[in-house]
């Protein structure tokens, strides 16, 4: 069988007719002033999928630019049940190639994206000199408490700092804190870069008795000593890189870091840390943490309302810290060679509670 | 590799073809459109430069020159690699330093500005560079009966004329542009090759200037009736507090009444519409004086001794823009491909081609094959084709 088709040698842009026919060794063709050439199967190409009724374009590996065009349906059909590659479709040649490239930088991206979210920031977290914390965890601390009023009552004040003092005398190693409170109407405590914590009016307003208060206290502190807020900052950062790398969008990144809320709320790992540090801290300086636990319970009771207003984006904060029931579970009573103390007298006591007022 | 004989039969007659272009549309855009969506949410857009690719091979198939269809040979990865080496070199720095000064200093801190400024400066120096690589890149992809295209000349020299043309613009409040696209533009059409074939670019700017003038004045006028509206508008509704309520937006005073903060509503109400109203007119004026230029400079594009000649006119033009604009704002840009489509149909349904090309005698390119593509061009997300 032999048929026309068109044919560019790829070394000039003149077209020729040619006539093709298919033989053992390959395809064959020969025309006016081309000397016969055959163009083996197994390096044969297509500038597209063979449609019927459709000029069927063909390259070869030995010959970069060239082109063989059939029209020829018949002809086409017989070359493609002898070069199976031209069927096109899925084929792991083809596009598999292009689905492993993607896939594998991808996946890079993401295992990249893994070490820098997961294995880097706790370990930086540790290295970014004092100077950058105080003033990150300054400029968190404003944004966070948006405007509101910071609680400044003089009796309350010295009450709070006796309640941190008191953390102190059993852990001599604590850094220096600056707890602050303000009036929030949410309950809720943060632990931020550079030793600071906040702690909200509402939260002071709703507990019991000051063990409840030092408990969150204490749970915070936790955060603080392992400075998983530093590390969520190192995170952050790292995912806006990373993010910014992957789209090829370069510029302005740093602008939206740290949305305060996705900042300060952690993982159940990090929650659980700051837990067992806590207890820790309780249990050296015999406060009772019994404290936390009735807090806990009191988060508990508050879940599954819907919050409103214009802190919501704070108590969205709060609904993340998770498993609050497991949590519950994990503490227990001093044990009985440590004898609880008082965390603070009942004027003081009194005196915390209207820090606010 | 064969020898090949010179064709046996020369027709002396006729030293070559006439050119027609035709847009050929078939299906398969719509599947390649939303497979590349899929691909690109699940690969976090990386899969970005592989549908870049797809859609040029599907759109250049669709261009047929006298009968024979273009075809795109470039490759996702060369789009890759290239956008990894200019991210490496500059996007990753970049951000680097960026996030660096803001965690050390502070948002607020001089040195944040001092390097946005650096960037910027850096960007726009590089954006014509850019630009003439893409297109480089685009041409030496581009086949046409098995002979490939090029872009002869230098990326430093476009891109330091792209860099004085913006700067020169801004200084002659627009008096330069025309000069300054014929220059880009002879820059860009006289390096353009079909393998050995190079095109020309030869005329005058000057022509553009009329046109220019008129929608400058235009566009000046528009402007001064703009005010004199405003400040009309302005003065009905709210008669003599006038003053009054400029010496309050100026004074900045604690506390508004409710009359006051009417009134200023009012006037930045005017102001957003007005800006608005200018919008919309801005490039319905400009439109004019776009189109004088593709004609023109169609006009004075040759390959061989063929001239091209492209039919458009400002009303096309906006058809044609505000038709991709909505397209755009619909599908929220997922139509993209579709906007490309309809770009270069305008072309090749209004690009006509008087004299002839003795295309049989062009040779290939030999000019080499840079193996990465567009990196800049990605990274500026500089638009074209
Ligand atoms: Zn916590």
């Amino acid at each position: 069988m032999k048929v026309q088709a068109l044919y560019f040698d790829g070394q000039t842009a003149a077209d020729r007719q040619v006539s093709v026919s298919l033989d053992a060794a390959g395809l064959q063709f020969s025309g006016d002033g081309i000397t016969t050439q055959t163009w083996r199967y197994d390096g044969l190409g297509m500038v597209e999928r063979y449609h019927r009724a459709h000029p069927f374009r063909l390259t070869h590996t030995d010959q970069q630019g060239a082109r063989l065009i059939l029209s020829d349906d018949a002809l086409a059909q017989e070359l493609i049940a002898r070069a199976p590659q031209l069927k096109g479709g899925f084929s792991l040649k083809g596009q598999g190639r292009t689905l492993a490239w993607v896939c594998g930088i991808a996946g890079s991206f993401m295992l990249a994206g893994y070490l820098v979210l997961q294995m880097a920031p706790q370990t930086l977290a540790f290295v970014l000199p004092d100077s950058w914390r105080e003033r990150v965890g300054d400029q968190v601390e404003t944004s966070l408490t948006e405007g509101a009023p910071l609680c400044t009552g003089p009796a309350g004040m010295s009450a709070l700092s006796a309640m941190v003092a008191r953390l102190a005398d059993g852990n001599p190693d604590l850094p220096p804190l600056s707890v602050h409170v303000y009036n929030i109407p949410i309950m809720n405590a943060f632990a931020m870069p550079g030793e600071r914590i906040v702690i909200t009016g509402e939260l002071i307003r709703r507990a019991n008795r000051p063990e409840q208060v030092a408990g969150v206290l204490a749970h915070e502190v936790g955060h603080v000593l392992k400075r998983h807020s530093e590390a969520q900052l190192v995170r952050a950062t790292g995912l806006q890189i990373l993010l910014s790398v992957m789209t090829g969008g370069g510029g302005d990144t740093i602008s939206t870091v740290a949305s305060v809320a996705t900042m300060l709320s952690y993982t159940r790992e990090a929650e659980a840390e700051a837990d067992d540090a806590g207890l820790a801290l309780l249990e050296r300086s015999a406060i009772d943490p019994m404290g936390l636990k009735e807090f806990f319970e009191i988060i508990l009771a508050e879940e599954g309302k819907p919050s409103t207003g214009a802190w919501r984006k704070i108590s969205s904060a709060i609904a993340t810290h998770p498993g609050t029931e497991d949590r519950i579970k994990k503490i227990h009573p001093l044990p009985d060679n440590i004898a609880a103390r008082p965390v603070m007298t009942g004027d003081q006591w009194q005196a915390l509670k209207k820090i606010c007022s | 590799m064969n020898a090949v004989s010179p064709p046996s039969s020369p027709t002396p007659a006729l030293a070559g073809e006439a050119l027609r272009f035709d847009y050929v549309p078939r299906p398969g855009l719509f599947k390649i459109t939303l497979l590349n969506l899929v691909l690109n949410i699940l690969t976090l857009t990386i899969y970005r430069f592989w549908a870049r690719t797809n859609v040029r091979k599907h759109i250049w198939s669709c261009v047929h020159i006298n009968g024979q269809p273009l075809e795109y040979t470039g490759q996702g990865i060369e789009l890759f690699k290239g956008a990894l080496v200019v991210f490496a070199v500059l996007g990753l720095p970049a951000v680097l330093a960026i996030s660096f000064v803001n965690i050390a200093y502070g948002p607020e801190h001089p040195a944040v500005g001092g390097i946005q400024l650096l960037l910027f400066l850096i960007v726009s120096i590089l954006w014509g560079a850019a630009i003439f690589r893409a297109r480089r890149y685009q041409l030496s992809r581009t086949l046409w009966r098995g002979i490939r295209g090029g872009l002869e000349g230098s990326a430093v020299t476009y891109s330091l004329t792209y860099f004085g043309a913006m700067m020169a613009r801004g200084m002659t409040l627009g008096w330069s542009t025309p000069v300054m696209n014929f220059n880009l533009q002879e820059q860009i059409i006289g390096g353009m090759r079909f393998g050995d074939l190079p095109f020309s670019f030869k005329g005058k700017a000057g022509p553009l200037y009329p046109t220019f003038a008129l929608c400058w004045f235009i566009m000046l006028g528009v402007i001064i009736v703009g005010i004199v509206l405003l400040g009309a508008g302005i003065g009905a509704a709210l008669g003599d507090n006038l003053t009054q309520i400029f010496g309050d937006i100026l004074g900045e005073q604690e506390q508004p009444s409710d009359e006051q903060a009417k009134n200023i509503a009012i006037v930045i109400g005017l102001l957003v519409l007005m800006f608005l109203a200018y919008l919309l007119i801005y490039p319905m004026i400009w439109a004019i004086y776009t189109a004088r230029e593709m004609v023109l400079f169609t006009g004075y594009t040759r390959l061989g001794t063929a001239q091209f000649n492209l039919r458009a006119t400002a009303g096309s033009i906006i058809m044609l823009v505000l038709g991709n604009f909505l397209l755009w704002l619909v599908t929220l840009g997922i139509a993209a491909p579709f906007i490309q489509q309809r770009l270069i149909r305008y072309f090749c349904d209004r690009l006509d081609v008087t004299g002839t090309v003795d295309i049989d005698k062009v040779l290939q390119s030999k000019a080499p094959l840079d193996s990465m593509g567009e990196g800049l061009a990605d990274a500026f997300d500089v638009g074209g084709l």
